[in-house]
């Protein structure tokens, strides 16, 4: 950029220009170069043969990303004559599984660099992957950004991986567009435009006009467009990705009642659900003695969770269950039909009382021949901040005031859980393996 | 200009203390608001949110003492309007929940939040019509792509249902389909209406329009066996419960859900239940 703005002035005439004019000039390109694209671009709705790229433009312009399987065989191209600032495109007739490389073209006919993504493995492969999942991350502050690090660095130096979640609170503290800028856009711009993101919306969120700007933010899935059954709806949905299903439930403004349309949605999908693991994220946890009470009467969004979604949970087999809200992580047991506050636990709860390690008493076994074997829920509401609460709810195996993020490492009948706190240290792990 | 830089120093402060305070669990989340208020004493808006903490950790003597401090300094404040409906509502006070509400949609029009809330009070209160009326004015105002329309429509329908209102709710849970999608959860609910009005031939239809998303699954199947069965197509019924056993003994034998084991045991009931009626 530098040196396509100096370009022109290098002439005996350049060399008389003052220094400060030289300066002006150097921020003016600067600043224009930014200016090109504010935000992104970022990855959306990726089903195994389609993808969404959003960005936002300075200016009103039209649409275009060019795409293909190598860097430089860009040779298929999406063009959206429209003229707008906030842009997206759908690039269709991708294959499962493969890498893609991209870029943007401007009004200018400038590309933006090439970024590369890809997509979804085809539903039921049984190949690996990895998932990123941050929750609470919108501070926009040095601690989110030591968790982003440390992920980065534990994912080898790398920034992009294959799937990311958010499990909302996702910019403090009204989860508008000019936050949302700031705690994601300004924060992992480089996750942004090479990893597919899902997020659940948070408590904050819905503060802005019941949640309005993220909807305006994400694209997400209202037509099982990836795999499950169609919800209508951005605030609730599931997808596939290879031999997992996940289902993205709303803690917050959706109906929690067991005649609500979520819920109803919810049997539907689970229902129909083949895979062979089943993940679900939502914001506000079951289970926490963090910063934010389960057993208290004034959490009724969590108490509600619990008593009406985790018997759906036990029954359909779901495996993992990932949350945020309270400031900390919070990790259970391998659990099951508790649906009470802390003090009902029961030792026939606990599928499995163990901590899942390999290296312990060993990883959770769950086997296919069995029904309501259990479930592992974890708070994970500290990827931007930490604070208050006793840690001590029965059903977690290990409670930690601690900044962090956690990684999933998914291979076919196992699933490998890691929490990772800033200096890339692993704080705790678990494996779930089925039979 | 001095004063600029001063309101602009005052906003600053303001968003951060705001954004502090939302970052927080309940504990600090208190501890910053009290902080907060010690600079700032005749800030309402602050106390309201306190108030909402002290709820939250059930203390609502403490919830109302701030609230009527902000009502002293703010009287006239919509954030307080709201401040009092919650307080109301956590308390399980409907009637007075609604008082505030209501005058929050007098003072400001158009409020999903108020609306929707007052609904639900009417809903706690029994008073069927009130709420009907409040969704109805959600659905004609609330913007098409707004992700609660589902939602809006299958709870209207509901309360078309309780009010004894069949027709109604169907017609709510069709124009659902027709603004949405096929929603099975809205096409099932559809099903059992249906039923209500003793048409099991239109809900044999409706499963039949589920046939591409649900078909494979067992307890899709079933519903299919029974409503043929309740369509008098009883032979057909027993051929369908005969495919649905197949099913549900192969996934058994692949992925145990204690749904299947339950539904195994109603796929022998209505068996020898059509059975017997037909003299087999």
């Amino acid at each position: 950029m530098l040196t396509t703005l100096l370009k022109p002035h290098k002439s005996k005439r350049t060399r008389t220009i003052p220094l400060h004019l030289v300066l002006v000039l150097l921020i003016t390109g600067f600043l224009s170069a930014c200016e090109k694209l504010p935000r992104g671009p970022y990855l959306q709705n990726p089903s195994s043969d389609s993808i969404v790229v959003r960005w936002r433009s300075s200016d009103a312009t039209a649409s275009t990303v060019e795409y293909g399987i190598a860097e430089n065989a860009l040779n298929q191209t999406v063009t959206d004559s429209n003229q707008t600032e906030n842009h997206e495109l759908t690039l269709t007739g991708l294959s499962p599984g493969t890498e893609y490389f991209y870029r943007i073209i401007g009004k200018d006919g400038q590309p933006t660099s090439t970024y590369s993504f890809k997509t979804p493995l085809a539903e039921g492969d049984q190949s690996a992957f990895r998932v990123w999942i941050i929750g609470d991350s919108g501070t926009a502050n040095q601690d989110a950004k030591d968790v982003r690090d440390a992920f980065y660095d534990f994912n080898n130096g790398e920034k992009q991986t294959d799937l990311w979640l958010m499990l909302g609170d996702n910019a403090y503290t009204f989860g508008n567009d000019a936050e949302y800028q700031k705690a994601v856009f300004e924060i992992y711009p480089e996750t942004l435009a090479t990893t597919p993101l899902y997020s659940t919306i948070g408590n904050h969120e819905v503060l802005s006009f019941g949640g309005s700007p993220y909807f305006d933010i994400f694209t997400l899935p209202t037509a099982a467009e990836a795999g499950g059954i169609p919800s209508g709806t951005e605030a609730y949905y599931s997808f596939n990705y290879g031999n997992v299903h996940f289902v993205c439930l709303d803690s917050e403004k959706a109906s929690r009642a067991t005649n609500g349309a979520m819920y109803n949605w919810l049997i539907s999908d689970l229902q129909a659900n083949a895979q062979d693991w089943t993940i679900v994220f939502f914001h506000q946890p079951p289970y926490s003695k963090g910063s934010h009470d389960s057993d208290s009467s004034g959490e009724s969004h969590m108490t509600q969770m619990r008593e009406n979604f985790v018997p759906v949970f036990d029954d359909y087999g779901v495996d993992l269950v990932f949350s945020g809200h309270s400031h900390a992580y919070e990790r259970s047991h391998l659990l099951k039909s508790h649906t009470g506050k802390s003090d009902t636990l029961t030792a026939s709860m606990l599928v499995d009382d163990g901590g899942g390690r390999e290296d312990g008493n060993g990883a959770y076994e769950k086997l296919f021949s069995q029904t309501q074997n259990g479930v592992v829920y974890t708070v994970a509401g500290s990827s931007g901040k930490i604070s208050g609460g006793d840690l001590d709810h029965p059903a977690h195996f290990i409670s930690l005031r601690e900044l962090g993020s956690v990684v999933l490492d998914v291979s076919s009948n196992r699933i490998d859980v890691q929490f990772i706190s800033p200096g890339n240290i692993e704080r705790d792990h678990y494996t779930v393996v089925k039979y | 200009m001095r004063k600029i830089l001063a309101a602009a120093a005052t906003l600053v402060l303001l968003i951060n203390s705001q954004s502090a305070i939302s970052h927080s669990g309940a504990h600090s989340r208190l501890d910053i608001i009290s902080h907060q208020l010690k600079k700032q004493p005749n800030n309402s808006e602050l106390l309201i949110e306190r108030s909402k903490v002290f709820l939250e950790q059930s203390q609502p003597d403490k919830a109302l003492a701030d609230l009527e401090m902000a009502k002293k300094l703010a009287p006239s404040s919509a954030k307080l309007l709201l401040g009092y409906a919650h307080y109301f509502e956590t308390l399980q006070q409907p009637s007075n929940a609604i008082t505030y509400y209501t005058q929050h949609i007098e003072q400001n029009g158009f409020h999903l939040e108020s609306l929707y809330q007052r609904a639900q009070n009417f809903k706690a209160l029994k008073d069927t019509a009130s709420a009907i009326k409040d969704y109805e004015t959600i659905i004609r105002t609330l913007p098409t792509k707004n992700a609660m329309r589902p939602d809006i429509y299958f709870e209207l329908s509901a309360l078309y249902k309780s009010n004894g209102n069949i027709e109604k709710a169907l017609q709510t849970l069709d124009s659902g389909i027709e603004a949405f999608g096929l929603l099975s959860h809205f096409q099932r609910e559809a099903i059992d209406l249906e039923l209500i009005q003793n048409r099991p031939e239109a809900a044999l239809r409706r499963n039949e329009s589920l046939r591409e998303m649900l078909g494979k699954t067992p307890e899709w199947q079933y519903q299919h066996a029974v409503l043929m069965n309740a369509a008098g197509k009883k032979t057909e019924a027993l051929v369908q419960l005969e495919r649905v056993r197949t099913t549900v003994t192969e996934q058994l034998q692949k992925k145990q859900r204690k749904q299947l084991v339950i539904l195994l045991d109603e796929i022998n009931t209505t068996t020898n239940q059509i059975k017997k009626t037909q003299n087999f």
